[in-house]
């Protein structure tokens, strides 16, 4: 049985294996998270770094305050991510290539060509939401979170999630109509 | 339908359940604005749902940030035992001022010995 979350972040601050374990735990959700934001594997590669060593470097910060540990996690890497695309005045378009390999993965060769264009597009859409919006869809969908779930990770009620996924799929459809979808 | 009914939906519907029991459960036929909404969210949904699938990270990186992640952690916590403060009292501080109090006791001794006159009949006596 895996050791529980509380104690695991308890004897992180002060033990790397510990650390290593919750790196573990979690590694795949952010990077999830980030690559679906930054569109290709090797800025979220880095960022993925920078939220694991941010991280470290503030682990004696933590407090388990209700929200959990994957809570503090996406909020360093939501932060990060603003950042980049400040940075890099990407404020709507991502690279799409690798995001639309990945969607590829185990289809057969008579709908890849179907499947590859629809996530493009999707993806193309879905990159012009606001940052609040994409974070939702991501944790929804990539993720598996109830929206309970996604209201602790995000600091809003789950009444307020609900509406905000609401208008979320009513802005997602009005850009999907724009690009013919 | 209402609008709020319309979220209820597509939030239950999101978690693969179906929505609290309401009055209107079952959809209205006689508003079917509100089932053409309906549907279209919904297959935004699927759309969506369908694109945003779970992705990892390659081996070697996840391997590589994860040796780098624990040396570094290793490195913080020997850092933070040098910067622990000691326990134990400072000996080389307590010797080292108990010396100087030594020092300036004898050195006290000394200048008070000089300026008293001298007791013995010895030496020049003053007139009487």
């Amino acid at each position: 049985m895996s050791e529980p979350e509380a104690i695991l972040i308890a004897r992180a601050a002060h033990d790397a294996e510990a650390f290593g374990a919750l790196y573990e735990r979690y590694v795949d959700r952010i990077y999830s998270y980030i690559f679906y934001r930054v569109g290709n594997v090797h800025d979220a590669e880095d960022l993925t770094a920078r939220v694991f060593y941010g991280a470290l470097a503030h682990i004696d910060d933590y407090r388990p305050s209700g929200a959990p540990f994957a809570a503090w996690l996406y909020r360093i890497a939501h932060n990060l991510v603003a950042n980049w695309h400040r940075d890099r005045s990407r404020r709507r378009d991502i690279r799409l290539d690798d995001a639309v390999g990945i969607v590829q993965r185990g289809d057969g060769p008579e709908h890849l060509a179907e499947r590859s264009e629809q996530a493009r597009v999707v993806l193309s859409a879905m990159a012009t939401l606001p940052a609040e919006r994409q974070h939702l869809l991501i944790l929804k969908f990539v993720d598996g979170m109830s929206n309970a779930q996604i209201a602790k990770a995000m600091g809003r009620t789950e009444g307020a999630i609900k509406s905000l996924y609401h208008r979320t799929l009513i802005a997602l459809r009005e850009e999907l109509s724009k690009r013919e979808l | 339908m209402t609008r709020d009914r319309l979220t209820e939906i597509l939030a239950a519907h999101s978690e693969g359940r179906e929505p609290s029991a309401a009055p209107d459960r079952t959809v209205n036929h006689a508003e079917p604005d509100r089932q053409t909404e309906l549907n279209s969210l919904l297959e935004t949904a699927a759309l969506a749902r369908q694109v945003l699938v779970p992705v990892s990270p390659a081996p070697a990186f996840r391997a590589r940030l994860h040796d780098g992640l624990v040396l570094a952690a290793h490195h913080q916590e020997a850092q933070r035992m040098l910067q622990r403060p000691r326990s134990e009292p400072p000996w080389g501080w307590l010797i080292g001022a108990a010396a100087l109090g030594s020092a300036a006791g004898l050195v006290a001794i000394a200048l008070r010995s000089r300026g008293q006159p001298a007791k013995s009949g010895v030496g020049p006596q003053p007139q009487q």
